[in-house]
């Protein structure tokens, strides 16, 4: 008694009635091939003709160039600006920057020994170029405050007689001119 | 006569014509393979030809050259499964019956062209397993090698398509009575 397994190869090994592919497989297969010579050809060709006539043009370039080919031009020689030196910023504006400039403060490195040390420094009592500067200036500025002080009038009332009362030239610059004070004030 | 090896050496050079030769030898051998896989004659006979063309175009890969039908059978394999996947997949069944006592009497009694009827009728993943196992008379070890699966899978693959094929003879058995 043969086994299922038997029953199914014996099943399927009878022979079936294949059909003759042979002639269209064929007919394919040189489809295929004279595909690709065209495909030689289409690339072949053009590279062939570019070659001749690259060969061609070498032989033929230097007539060509006398012929056709103007002479070069030199390039005129270019002329390069000549730089102008910056010009001075006009002094307000320098005087300007001075002043808004804040002012840099420098941290130096004090070593602890000498930051400790029990020793002050003497203080240096002579008087600097600057302060001298500044009281010339003071000077100055006193000097021409007294020129501009002028006589004041006061008008008193008719029963009272008029003084004139000369100011202290302080004053007169910080009010920018004469004033007017009464003689009450005064102890006049 | 001339081996297989040598015509592929000639094809090679160019003689073109010798290639007639080698499909004189395998075309019916594709073709029913195909036929078994596929299920039918117009699409086997389509995949033989589009796998003898393919051949021809890869034959210098084939590494072993005496051993042309088995990697010809691949490339046929390979094709009839592009086919299989564009189909609709069939539904199968769950569980099926307990035939194990039965099916042996079965198949013996069934016509040999009930049974080819029968697998023709199968599963296109079931037809694969059966042509590999019965018809080509692989091992399973061979049909997981080729599928690319594993063993335990092409071995339940093969047990069920008996199944499937004892339950459908029983059936064209009782339509005959």
């Amino acid at each position: 008694m043969k086994s299922a397994d038997e029953r199914i190869t014996e099943a399927l090994k009878q022979p079936i009635e294949a059909p003759d592919l042979t002639d269209a497989v064929m007919a394919r297969l040189p489809a295929q091939r004279r595909w690709r010579l065209k495909w030689a050809y289409v690339v072949a060709i053009p590279i062939l003709i570019l070659a001749v006539v690259l060969l061609l043009n070498r032989g033929q370039k230097p007539e060509y160039q006398a012929t056709k080919r103007p002479a070069p031009v030199s390039p005129a020689p270019i002329e390069k600006p000549i730089p102008r030196p910056m010009p001075n910023p006009p002094r307000i504006i320098v005087q300007k920057l001075q002043e808004k400039r804040p002012a840099v403060r420098r941290r130096h490195f004090i070593p602890k020994h000498v930051a400790r040390s029990p020793e002050p420094k003497p203080v240096d009592s002579q008087p600097t170029p600057a302060s001298d500067d500044f009281t010339a200036l003071q000077q100055a500025i006193a000097q021409a405050a007294l020129e501009q002080i002028r006589p004041v009038t006061h008008t008193l009332p008719p029963n009272e007689d008029a003084e004139t009362i000369e100011r202290p030239a302080l004053e007169v610059i910080a009010n920018c001119g004469p004033i007017q004070v009464p003689v009450e004030e005064l102890g006049g | 006569m001339v081996s297989d090896e040598q015509i592929i050496r000639r094809v090679l050079k160019g003689h073109a014509e010798e290639y007639r030769e080698l499909m004189l030898r395998y075309q019916s051998q594709a073709y029913r393979f195909a036929y078994r896989v596929l299920g039918m004659r117009e699409e086997a006979e389509d995949a033989t030809q589009e796998a003898f063309i393919r051949a021809y175009g890869r034959l210098s890969t084939c590494r072993d050259r005496r051993k042309f039908w088995p990697w010809l059978r691949r490339i046929v394999l390979n094709l009839c499964l592009d086919r299989l996947r564009e189909e609709p997949e069939e539904e199968l069944p769950e569980e099926l019956s307990d035939v194990d006592t039965v099916e042996s009497e079965v198949f013996r009694r069934a016509e040999l062209e009930d049974i080819r009827r029968a697998i023709a009728k199968l599963p296109g993943a079931y037809r694969v397993a059966v042509a590999l196992r019965y018809e080509e008379e692989l091992s399973f070890k061979e049909i997981a090698g080729i599928l690319g699966e594993s063993l335990s899978a092409v071995q339940v693959r093969v047990h069920r398509a008996k199944k499937m094929l004892a339950e459908r003879l029983g059936v064209i058995r009782d339509e005959i009575r």
